[in-house]
């Protein structure tokens, strides 16, 4: 770490980092969640806390904390046809910015912060809040080992969250 | 009796304006949330001298607060000098509230302890009489805290009727006999009327159609079928339990089925934990615990808002007649390995909240109900499931699974209070 805060990430770390959340933020929004699943890992976790001061989602409440296996029955279930919540879909477009990288001994933490707007059957939800990407490096490229979404809003009532974020 | 609304609900339907006429949803606050017992708070959630939390009766908002003398006050959250909120946080600990306005302080009991510049009031000023104005009634039953606008209510014991054992068997799921809420709470709303979550709180009717995906993915990941919610011939039956509680009670299908055991037993960390709890507990009372680690095996209206749904806690808020929110708490077992309460976590979190498999279709079928309610030559929701077949024993009217025999229950308690006749004459009835 630097006295101005930045960290030690190389111009093309940064830059490959930025694309790994690009492209994830385009297979979702594209409802493409088959291909969004392949950028996760085997052990990857996937956690959308729920309380102000979260710390540890073993321990605690959650809106979502899934593991890849739980992530692929949440997809079979988007895609069964029979999940009414997201009948229709959600339609959504998410903007994600103020990536900052880190180097750690996996690969890279990277913090975003994302504007998600969504549209269901007349409905707009804006939702705002931070992602926090761990990434490893792989022979095969970057994987996804753990998301965060800290959603600014997370303690209050929510109308639908069926979708992923 | 105001033959207007008594006209609104028959005995196998209920017409639509009662789920959209806004006069009528201004009356059910005044005579239904204004004269019944409401659920505020379980006990756990405020063990300590000075935790406190939020809640709303009807349409008042009120502070539930542990005093100093270790009594759960009551209190409404307003300034007795000029109505201001005096507590802005959901929850938290302090040692006393006081008005940002003009300062006026209050300690845990509501009592006025201090206003500013007091020279402008002469003796004549009794502070007694302006503090945090109390809530007429406040009573406890196994830790769930509830309280009442209307001094004259009957005890909360007597209201509670039928609806006490299942508290108790909630309660008594934990070895210890102590559970606790607090490990935090989701929140959602829907654009429905409030009554529309409450009688799909105790709908066995829909599960296997609506919630389908989620059965299936059970299924697949553990291989063990259960037929459970998919048969109308099962042991599960509904009841009304009298003054609109009431229940659909699956634990007589829970205590034939082994799918809970075998589940856990496939889960990672599984044979360990049964394992454990074995030892501590002996094989019967471990095989209960897993049994319980999705639910209790009911679900139970306590009317009018409050629902125990499997392991959870849950409160149906009116806000206006056609939107609603609620606020669902998982419970954790006292003493037992935190193990076994992540896992109740994990299954509540799998299935419940705005992002669960299951509550998000809840919610749509909700506000689908809501928007299909405008169709004004179509007047009356149809409750007429079971009538060829329900069984009367005093208060208590029993039927099949898929029926709506307590759902019916409930609206005869509705009709009666709406008609004006108050909650202790009702219990008295």
């Amino acid at each position: 770490m630097t006295i101005d805060g930045l960290a030690g990430a190389s111009t093309g770390d940064r830059q490959r980092c930025a694309d790994l959340l690009f492209r994830e933020a385009a297979l979702l929004d594209a409802r493409q969640l088959r291909d969004w699943l392949e950028l996760f890992a085997e052990t990857a976790t996937y956690w959308v806390p729920l309380l102000e001061n979260y710390s540890d989602p073993n321990a605690e409440l959650n809106l979502v904390y899934d593991d890849r296996s739980r992530l692929a029955e949440r997809i079979d279930r988007l895609e069964s046809g029979s999940a009414y919540a997201q009948d229709p879909p959600s339609r959504t477009v998410r903007t994600v910015a103020n990536i900052v990288v880190t180097p750690c001994d996996f690969g890279f933490r990277c913090e975003s912060a994302f504007m998600l707007y969504e549209l269901r059957g007349g409905d707009v939800q804006l939702l705002a809040g931070r992602y926090v990407h761990e990434l490893e490096t792989t022979p095969a490229g970057l994987r996804i080992r753990h998301k965060l979404v800290e959603l600014v809003n997370r303690t209050e009532p929510f109308f639908n969250l069926s979708f992923v974020l | 009796m105001d033959r207007s609304l008594e006209h609104l609900v028959r005995e196998t339907a209920v017409h639509r304006s009662v789920y959209l006429d806004p006069d009528i949803f201004a009356c059910e606050l005044e005579r239904i949330f204004g004269s019944t017992w409401i659920y505020v708070a379980h006990e756990s959630e405020i063990p300590e001298a000075g935790d406190f939390k939020r809640a709303t009766i009807g349409a008042n908002p009120v502070i539930v607060v542990r005093g100093v003398d270790r009594e759960v006050h009551v209190v409404f959250n307003r300034c007795a000098h000029r109505a201001v909120t005096v507590c802005q946080a959901q929850a938290g600990h302090t040692s006393f509230f006081r008005c940002a306005y003009h300062g006026w302080t209050y300690d845990l009991s509501g009592k006025l302890t201090g206003a500013p510049f007091p020279k402008a009031y002469d003796d004549s000023f009794d502070r007694t009489l302006f503090g945090l104005r109390p809530v007429a009634r406040v009573e406890s039953y196994r830790g769930f805290v509830f309280a009442c606008l209307d001094a004259n209510v009957c005890g909360l014991r007597e209201w509670l009727a039928g609806a006490a054992e299942y508290i108790d068997a909630f309660t008594d799921s934990s070895p210890s006999g102590s559970i606790v809420a607090r490990s935090g709470s989701q929140r959602y709303w829907y654009k429905g009327n409030w009554k529309l979550q409450v009688e799909g709180s105790v709908d066995g009717y829909h599960p296997y159609v609506l919630h389908k995906t989620f059965f299936d993915m059970q299924t697949r990941r553990s291989g063990q079928r259960s037929d459970m919610y998919s048969r109308e011939d099962t042991a599960s039956f509904v009841a009304g339990l009298g003054n609109g509680h009431a229940v659909v009670d699956s634990r007589p299908e829970f205590a034939k089925s082994n799918v809970f055991l075998e589940r856990m037993r496939m889960s990672p960390g599984g044979p360990e934990l049964i394992a454990d709890l074995e030892r501590q507990y002996g094989a019967d009372q471990a095989r209960e615990l897993v049994g319980r680690v999705g639910g209790n095996g009911f679900n139970i209206v306590i009317f009018p808002n409050l629902v125990l749904i499997q392991a959870q806690i849950r409160v149906i808020q009116p806000i206006a007649v056609d939107r609603t929110e609620v606020q669902i708490w998982p419970v954790t077992l006292d003493g037992v390995p935190a193990r076994l309460n992540q896992m109740r976590l994990r299954a509540h979190e799998l299935f419940f909240g705005p992002a669960g498999f299951g509550s998000p279709d809840d919610l749509e079928a909700f506000n689908r109900t809501q928007a299909g309610l405008a169709a004004s030559p179509v007047e009356w929701m149809d409750f007429s499931r079971g009538t060829n077949r329900e069984r009367r024993e005093g208060e208590r009217v029993t039927g099949e699974v898929t029926d709506e025999t307590h759902q019916r229950d409930i609206y005869r308690t509705w009709q009666r209070l709406m008609a004006g006749i108050p909650n202790h004459a009702l219990a008295a009835t």
